[in-house]
């Protein structure tokens, strides 16, 4: 596939260093649900945590399609690493790159682009998941101070977060249009990260509550104006699918690569089992499905790259991917029969972790109402209309 | 201290090698910096770290393609390369060593640091013969250095225990595995590499004419497909064992 020269050693050394420092330990970070201690900062070292940021404010500077690469090589090891690093740069990092001002992008974007902490991002509630036009977390302003209650929940990274981007109504009869976006630290009076979930899958991330109880946060850390949050979220989240698109097809490229591999090795009436049709049609149906996601993902990442509109690409992408990588995990399940099926083997694991994709950031049914509504205003395909 | 270090840009160690009528075909194999340079490299930077200053020049000979070394070294860590472009991979160790001897002599580097061989070819030879060209010491095999007053020490691993050899700087060191531990290339660094100075050189600006008369590749073959192995089980079969070893096998 056409990737430039920084992007081929960008999969080179993150294929190295997921091969040699995360896949040893994947499967005991999945046991353990959480992710080994050393393992954030030796991918600070090397500069992962700050990919697609400007090197002025201590990231990389690549481009989009790098970082994008760097989610997908990772999650072929370890889903809960990738999902760690696409929450951290899509979620927790983005929305103060782009709608932050220019204090608030000096203060927080050095720290989380050298990952001496990571971000997390907090949209979704108990009561408020797809339809994020509920949110019942409230900021009062108290003079220079705004004064949130409330409670988040299922927010990825929030147990290694140093930075928290946060939705509250600021105008609850408003909906959607009373929303404002909030930055906060960690270590604030009022603010406490709640319960660690114990999932089915991608149990080495973190997902938590996050607690507000009478927090007092300044209104300098207010991100975008007041009561133009809920942009500031869509946008964020457009972003982040392409991410989750990535995660995806990491995921399920991995348990590809172990069920062509096992269905060379494991002999059953005295041959591979990749000599029976069977077994090759779900390899073959599962590798193309493979190409067309890759194809979808590295496709809005390039449009993000430069510059053009990205929304429905990027929702179609993760749609597909998400729904295609799921396929291709249970079947590279199938393949390996009942050793697919105990923990010995990756797959297990890949197959609980490529679950989340479906549902997170935008479950798939959200993600079809995004797209039917982009098809309706804009037609389709978009260069029958230019 | 200015450290060149010395790269083979050549099929990964996992790449399928094919053979097609006695040539090699590596069209559809993934190259990469050979592994013994890379611990060559980590050596070199090392050394200039611990130093606090210093210079690491990459020199790769090959066809434009090898650039693609040169620019790995550099996102780890080198400060600049210098690519002497051949029309096509050189396969004699005499004419590499020619060429990068020439180039050399331009650099006068401090200490010139290589893998002690390149993992396609296996001949571990380029090193010594570009010392030899140079006129000065050459240590192969090595598995730790200290450089300290115009002097290398190197350790080399023997199956009795480790030899311990000094020379005098500049000289050629060939590294061994266990050197060191190579380092990943940082984002950073990727971006960095695009940056720094990397100059082509062709072997008539160096002067250095093709060897004539020397050994040549003349044709290749996989070794023959092992035959399935035998599996006996229980205390009964070892007289038939016996038996086999002996007639069979020849080797009781």
């Amino acid at each position: 596939m056409d990737i430039s020269c920084d992007n081929r050693m960008v999969r080179e050394m993150a294929r190295d260093f997921a091969r040699n420092e995360i896949a040893p330990i994947a499967a005991q970070m999945d046991e353990q649900g959480h992710l080994d201690p050393g393992l954030i900062p030796k991918m600070a070292e090397l500069g992962f945590w700050g990919i697609p940021w400007p090197e002025e404010y201590s990231g990389a500077g690549m481009d989009v399609m790098s970082y994008i690469i760097a989610v997908e090589e990772i999650s072929r090891v370890c889903g809960s690493t990738g999902i760690t690093l696409a929450a951290h740069t899509s979620l927790g990092t983005y929305p103060i790159a782009a709608f932050g001002t220019e204090e608030q992008k000096k203060k927080f974007l050095p720290p989380l682009c050298s990952g001496e902490y990571l971000g997390a991002m907090g949209l979704t509630e108990p009561g408020a998941g797809s339809d994020a036009g509920g949110t019942k977390t409230v900021a009062i302003r108290n003079g220079s101070d705004w004064i949130l209650n409330g409670t988040k929940t299922f927010i990825t990274n929030s147990e290694y977060a140093g930075s928290f981007v946060i939705a509250a109504s600021t105008d609850p009869p408003a909906k959607t249009h009373g929303i404002t976006a909030f930055i906060h630290e960690r270590d604030i009076p009022g603010f406490r990260v709640g319960k660690h979930e114990n999932k089915l899958g991608l149990r080495g991330s973190s997902t938590t509550e996050l607690i507000y109880e009478d927090c007092r946060i300044p209104d300098s850390q207010r991100l975008g104006e007041v009561n133009k949050g809920f942009k500031v979220f869509m946008k964020t989240l457009d972003g982040g699918r392409i991410s989750i698109g990535a995660l995806a097809l990491g995921i399920a490229q991995g348990a590809f690569n172990e069920a062509l591999k096992y269905s060379q090795e494991r002999e059953q009436f005295d041959q591979p089992i990749c000599n029976f049709q069977g077994v090759q049609w779900m390899l073959a149906e599962s590798a193309t499905k493979l190409e067309a996601a890759r194809h979808m993902v590295y496709h809005a990442a390039r449009l993000y790259s430069r510059g053009e509109s990205y929304h429905r690409e990027a929702a179609m992408a993760k749609l597909f991917a998400a729904v295609a990588g799921r396929e291709v995990c249970n079947d590279a399940l199938q393949i390996h029969g009942g050793y697919g099926y105990i923990k010995e083997f990756p797959v297990e694991r890949m197959y609980r972790d490529i679950k989340l994709c479906e549902i997170g950031e935008g479950t798939n049914e959200i993600h079809k109402m995004v797209i039917a509504r982009s098809l309706i205003k804009d037609g389709y395909p978009r260069h029958d209309f230019e | 201290m200015k450290i060149a270090v010395l790269i083979k840009y050549c099929p990964d160690s996992e790449a399928a090698i094919n053979v097609v009528s006695g040539k090699l075909d590596t069209s559809s194999a993934k190259f990469s910096v050979s592994p013994y340079d890379e611990y060559a490299c980590e050596e070199a930077l090392k050394i200039i770290e611990s130093q606090g200053s210093g210079e690491a020049v990459v020199f790769n000979v090959g066809p434009e393609k090898n650039g693609k070394g040169l620019r790995d070294e550099l996102a780890r860590g080198a400060d600049r390369a210098v690519h002497i472009v051949t029309e096509k991979e050189i396969t004699c160790p005499e004419f590499t060593s020619r060429l990068l001897a020439a180039a050399l002599k331009q650099e006068n580097p401090d200490l010139i640091l290589c893998g002690w061989k390149g993992i396609d070819y296996d001949l571990g030879i380029t090193g010594t013969k570009v010392a030899e060209k140079l006129g000065i010491p050459h240590v192969m095999v090595v598995s730790k250095l200290t450089i300290a007053d115009g002097k290398a020490i190197c350790t080399r691993q023997v199956d009795s225990g480790d030899e311990i050899i000094e020379v005098p700087l500049p000289a050629v060191i060939g590294a061994q595995k266990g050197l060191n531990e190579p380092r990943y290339p940082s984002l950073k660094g990727i971006m960095k590499a695009k940056k720094k100075p990397a100059s082509q050189i062709t072997p008539a600006q160096l002067g250095v004419e093709e060897p004539t008369g020397k050994a040549m590749y003349t044709g290749f073959t996989f070794p023959p497909s092992k035959s399935a192995g035998k599996k006996f089980e229980g205390p009964e079969s070892v007289v038939e064992v016996v038996r086999l070893l002996r007639e069979e096998a020849k080797v009781i």
